[in-house]
């Protein structure tokens, strides 16, 4: 008996190791690696005489840094957390993740296989959407093509605050709805690419009238497990001092479609979508009325400031591609006769704004204009008007996700 | 010289150390011991330090802080200002629930189908054969999608459930039944029944004064029936005599699309329920068929010589000497059962699980939750297995 318990309780042990395992020289041997980068840059820059470039100061503390970084590797096996120096620019997670993308030669994202338009598993079974399409941005950003640089990893809704924490994964390229909980708790949202409302779908003949939270008292409802809509249901419960009954489930939709529940709660925009699919759509009706914000952005871990900031350069490219009239066909034409220095900046002509300090090629933003596209025209692929042209997902007005000189809220800093 | 063999450790007639005989034992011990130690103090210090480097908090303070969520159909009254450990608690009491409810139902259906495959009737045992044989080659949870989404497409909509008056009703969102709650008059009805069985009692007495015979006004009362109507004539006396009954019936009632009132069985646990019953059914069934051949054909033959039937062979001696053999083997379809029970996620019962994912999306506290959920399991593994062995020790014949 006892010996089983022990077993057990080591077996116990291996578990949660396995849960957190790296090596503590990997991230030193980066650091030396992301040191080095920057002194060829330096004396690449001090060769080439660019009186912008880095002073022969900067070249002497680089030099520094390095030798120190050196030493700390050397001294590794006694003191594991030692940083790169009281005088090191960088915190220690800088450069890890960039340096193991490269290492493996490939992208990992992470995404669920049931949002259509968003993320999923098309009739001929390839990932396809909008999530997937910034996954192929990103790696193409990295790689400067995506054939053959990037994986999809399906988990499940509930699946992801241990995945983030895992850490095995590069990028979320999910529906996440971002909040100051999971900021803190489960990673770095990048840009927020969809101003998304938290709606509900409610069933005609279950006595639910529309847009009047008091008739869902003494209902159903079914909810996804694992997502903040779970406490988002309570919220309302007791904002209208109402009652009705939660079922959560890993997959509300077949449940709902039965008469399980008399709504359910999602982005207003996917209800929409859903309610197509159902037995009988007109026996649904889709709320105006909002329960609140939903904000989707892609996550990155904590802990890499480099990663985090090279994630949003790929989404700012996007975005000012689509506020300069980027596009994939006119990109070439742009490269050779703009006279424009914002697009020539950001194109990588001329000019430098941090890219190659984030370990990006110059003409990163050509390249993932040129095989993905702008903002507008990787969001008119899944979600046009136009069913002829629109390549999956369904039509969903830009609304707030237009750019901010339009209207909307989509806002992305200059890229200079 | 003896040739039992001596504690001596060191200089045992010669020996050299290291073929001392106790001295490797101890050794090999103390080695085993230390790898062990040293293997969790390596695993242990590595999550401490790789935790600390991604930023990952591995406190437990956060399981005090409100929940903010439900826990649907829990069994610990329960709402969402309760503390993140009370929704796990609530999550644990409903696992229990399940598991318990299960546990009954498994084993007395598993006991029938054993019994049935051991049965001399062609198509009694051919049936029963069919099922075992079909259910163990199902995986569980695909059974148990089946099962709820048959549910769901088979059973009515709340406003066109199936009724049985003063009973109940069955729809797609569950079985709800009547039920019988105490009222303000139960307690003095209670004082009134209790006065009656006395005067039973005094009767019977009386009987055995008079050498059980008993005249009123020249009738001979029946010494049996007697007591027997003069408690239910006192209880009913009670029962008229106050202005509401002691009992209330509360019947469910169909209040916007959900039932209120009465008990309820949600379809979510009605399917995993069945789910897990069905399944682990066909494992206890061969368990109970392989101990019950076990037994020693010459005590049912000898059962038979005595004159017993059929259900006394069974119940009196051959299932009391089958248990001894079928203890250990049931304690692991318990356990079984018991891990099954995480499968209700899929269905959309609120059990441990499905509150540990809710909790670690809501706090960030994998690790954390998913050790307590680990936990959970292994104490009730614990349990079993020393259930088991104590029921094992107390069934074994004597002097083996």
């Amino acid at each position: 008996m006892t010996k089983r318990l022990f077993l057990l309780l080591s077996a116990l042990f291996v578990l949660i190791a396995i849960v957190g395992c790296s090596n503590n020289n990997d991230e030193l041997q980066a650091e030396i690696d992301d040191l080095n980068t920057q002194l060829t840059q330096a004396k690449a820059a001090a060769s080439s005489g660019s009186s912008s470039g880095p002073s022969q100061a900067e070249l002497d503390s680089v030099k520094a840094e390095l030798e120190k970084a050196k030493e700390d590797l050397a001294n590794a096996g006694s003191s594991s957390s030692v940083a790169a120096g009281d005088d090191a620019t960088q915190p220690s997670g800088w450069g890890s993740r960039l340096k193991l993308v490269k290492d493996r030669g490939k992208l990992i994202c992470a995404a669920t296989n049931d949002s259509p338009g968003f993320s999923f598993i098309n009739e001929t079974g390839e990932w396809t959407g909008y999530g997937i399409e910034m996954c192929k941005a990103y790696a193409t950003a990295i790689f400067g093509d995506h054939e053959n640089r990037f994986e999809m990893q399906a988990i499940g809704w509930a699946d992801r605050p241990t995945v983030m924490q895992a850490g095995k994964i590069d990028v979320m390229v999910l529906a996440n709805t971002q909040n100051a909980r999971r900021e803190a708790t489960w990673g770095n949202f990048t840009t927020i690419h969809h101003y998304a409302g938290m709606g509900i779908m409610s069933r005609l003949d279950s006595g639910i009238i529309a847009d009047d939270w008091m008739s869902l008292d003494g209902t159903s409802v079914c909810v996804t497990a694992g997502t903040n809509y779970v406490p988002a249901a309570e919220d309302l419960k007791g904002q209208y001092g109402i009652d009705f009954e939660t079922v959560q489930l890993a997959d509300t939709g077949p449940a709902y479609d039965e008469g399980r529940c008399d709504f359910t709660i999602g982005g207003k925009t996917d209800l929409g979508r859903n309610q197509i699919d159902l037995t009988d759509p007109d026996a649904h009706v889709v709320w105006n009325s909002l329960m609140g914000k939903d904000p989707w952005g892609m996550l990155v871990g904590h802990g890499d400031d480099q990663w985090y900031d090279l994630i949003r350069f790929v989404e700012w490219a996007m975005i000012n591609a689509e506020e300069l009239d980027v596009t994939m066909d006119n990109v070439d034409d742009m490269v050779a006769n703009s006279e424009n220095a914002r697009i020539l900046r950001m194109l990588g002509v001329e000019g430098e704004y941090g890219q190659e300090v984030l370990g990006l090629d110059i003409d990163f933003a050509y390249n993932v204009i040129k095989k993905i596209g702008n903002f507008d025209e990787l969001v008119e692929r899944f979600y046009s008007i136009n069913d002829e042209t629109r390549v999956g997902g369904f039509y969903r007005p830009r609304g707030n996700d237009a750019l901010w000189n339009e209207g909307g809220l989509l806002f992305a800093p200059g890229l200079e | 010289m003896s040739t039992r063999p001596s504690l001596k450790l060191l200089n045992y007639h010669g020996v050299p150390i290291w073929r001392n005989v106790v001295f490797i034992r101890l050794a090999m011990q103390a080695l085993a011991a230390l790898v062990v130690i040293s293997i969790i103090w390596l695993l242990a210090t590595n999550l401490m330090d790789n935790a600390e480097k991604r930023g990952l908090n591995l406190s437990f303070r956060l399981l005090s802080t409100n929940a903010g969520f439900d826990v649907p159909y829990s069994l610990i009254p329960y709402d969402s200002s309760n503390s993140i450990l009370y929704a796990f608690m609530a999550g644990v009491a409903n696992t229990l629930r399940l598991v318990g409810i299960a546990m009954i139902t498994t084993t007395v259906l598993g006991i029938l189908i054993g019994l049935a495959r051991l049965s001399s009737n062609f198509v009694i045992s051919g049936l029963a054969k069919v099922y075992v044989e079909i259910m163990r080659n199902i995986p569980l949870i695909t059974f148990a999608f089946f099962l709820v989404f048959g549910l769901l497409a088979g059973l009515p909509k709340t406003s066109e459930a199936w009724h049985l008056p003063g009973i109940g009703s069955m729809s797609n969102r569950g079985i709800f039944l009547t039920s019988v709650d105490e009222s303000s008059s139960l307690t003095p009805w209670l004082v009134i029944v209790l006065v009656g069985v006395v005067a039973a009692y005094l009767l019977h007495r009386l009987y055995l004064k008079n050498r059980g015979e008993l005249r009123l006004f020249g009738i001979r009362l029946n010494r049996g029936f007697t007591p027997i109507v003069l408690l239910i004539l006192v209880a009913a006396v009670g029962w008229i005599a106050q202005p509401d009954a002691p009992f209330v019936f509360d019947q469910p009632e169909l209040k916007g699309t959900n039932f209120v009132g009465g008990m309820k069985l949600t379809t979510e646990l009605f399917a995993i329920l069945t789910a897990l019953t069905v399944y682990i059914a066909s494992y206890v069934a061969e368990i109970v068929r392989g101990s019950v051949q076990s037994v020693p054909k010459g005590q049912v033959e000898a059962a038979k010589a005595l004159g017993l039937n059929y259900w006394q062979v069974t119940m009196n001696v051959v299932l009391p000497q089958a248990a001894r053999i079928a203890v250990l083997p049931m304690i692991g379809q318990w356990v079984n059962l018991t891990k099954g029970s995480a499968l209700a996620m899929v269905v959309g019962y609120a059990e441990v699980f499905v509150v540990a994912r809710t909790a670690i999306e809501k706090t960030g506290m994998a690790i954390q939750i998913f050790v307590m959920v680990i936990a959970f399991y292994m104490i009730m593994g614990a349990i079993f297995s020393l259930l088991g062995n104590w029921y094992n020790r107390k069934v074994q014949f004597e002097g083996r």
